[in-house]
């Protein structure tokens, strides 16, 4: 067996997969080649380096509110491979679907506040008790109209970010203040909510908010260019 | 989080009952893992997440086939599996119809910034992988699969697989020792 001939068998010899007559062919021309032992820790400390990575990444942010609303059905996402996935964004097609998911935003805090209406007037039913596992309607509902704000919020400001250039710098202070105060006031009521899972006032007040951003981002990204 | 497989089976059964609470602490215990194959797989961290969520609604739509003949881990990182090879074969397609000179998504940023040193490394060139040599080194030296069952899965032949690990190995022995 010469050097090449090594290389070639080098992968099945080091996944322990090649025959006991290959293998003894490899053994010993390991034995007189320093280049090819050298290959061969090589490969050895590559896959051992593989198979020692971390099993488990987390995502830099939670994912569920967004699987939620898929699973029920409420999000702008149509195909499983949809154009939305892509990072450039077609404006009009960006604002359109930010627009659909606004109308979904909608319809949670319309659902979200008759249901509250029903349980304030009417025994609760079985089907909105909470769960098992302590998923409440009103929970569920706030988790949906979080998924479709962020899927929004992404878009719109995907869109933005496109636009930069072409809008004022006193705009774009406003802008980003403004975005600043809505986030800050939304990260606080959901620390408060986190505090707080059964307070019955923040869910709607932090839908508002959702609301805010989402109707403040679309104007934004509709104002003409500067001229 | 995790589960053992008496409490994975209870909550396995709840979930395929309609319960969205079970299945949600379902994803706590297996998300990392889905997450991890599909930034992998992928090399793209912003796909890797959209990936994630396919899998999890692919998940709840077919929990019903799922028999418990698995863990339920396993059953998952074969529909991850699925699920990033479809994409990639569906966005190929796209790819041959559309033609954009600017459609190509760099790699930079796409792994994760906060893991140290040879770890990261190797991550970053797992990453600049030619796609399906990427696929076959995830699956066979970071997964553990062996080849006849990556062959099932990525409709190549076994000695395809062997070929694309071969390249794999030389390519990032070549950006590691560079």
């Amino acid at each position: 067996m010469n050097c090449r001939d090594l290389v070639a068998r080098l992968d099945d010899f080091v996944d322990g997969t090649l025959s006991a007559a290959d293998r003894g062919a490899v053994a010993l021309h390991l034995e007189i080649c320093p280049s090819c032992r050298e290959a061969e820790a090589r490969v050895r400390a590559l896959a051992a380096g593989a198979a020692m990575l971390p099993r488990a990444i987390e995502p830099a942010h939670d994912l569920w509110p967004d699987i939620v609303a898929r699973i029920q059905g409420d999000t702008v996402t149509q195909g499983r491979f949809g154009a939305v996935r892509h990072p450039r964004w077609h404006r009009r097609g960006a604002l359109a679907a930010a627009a659909a998911a606004l109308v979904v935003v909608s319809s949670v805090v319309t659902t979200l506040m008759v249901a509250r209406r029903d349980a304030a007037t009417g025994p609760s039913g079985p089907g909105r008790a909470g769960t098992a596992a302590g998923v409440t309607a009103a929970t569920l509902e706030l988790s949906q109209a979080r998924g479709s704000y962020e899927a929004a919020r992404r878009q719109l400001l995907a869109v933005l970010e496109t636009r930069r250039s072409s809008l004022s710098p006193a705009t774009l202070k406003v802008l980003d203040e403004n975005v600043r105060i809505i986030d800050d006031a939304v990260r606080q009521m959901e620390d408060a909510l986190a505090r707080d899972p059964g307070n019955q006032e923040l869910p709607s007040l932090l839908v508002t908010a959702y609301r805010q951003e989402i109707d403040m981002l679309q104007r934004a990204a509709g104002l003409p260019a500067r001229g | 989080m995790s589960t053992n497989r008496d409490d994975e089976r209870v909550l396995v059964g709840a979930a395929q009952a309609g319960d969205l609470g079970s299945f949600e602490r379902l994803y706590r215990s297996t998300v990392g893992l889905v997450h991890a194959l599909c930034l992998r797989m992928s090399g793209n961290a912003a796909l890797a997440e959209e990936l994630t969520q396919d899998v999890f609604v692919r998940a709840w739509q077919k929990l019903a086939t799922f028999r418990g003949e698995s863990a339920f881990a396993t059953w998952l990182t074969r529909l991850t599996v699925n699920v990033v090879l479809s994409e990639r074969r569906e966005r190929r397609r796209r790819e041959a119809r559309i033609t954009l000179a600017d459609d190509l998504e760099p790699f930079a940023g796409s792994v994760p910034a906060a893991r140290p040193g040879e770890a990261l490394d190797l991550e970053r060139a797992i990453a600049s992988l030619p796609p399906q040599a990427r696929h076959v080194f995830v699956l066979h030296d970071v997964q553990g699969w062996e080849h006849a069952e990556i062959a099932h899965h990525t409709g190549l032949a076994v000695g395809t697989c062997k070929a694309h690990l071969h390249r794999a190995r030389r390519l990032l022995r070549e950006v590691l020792s560079s």
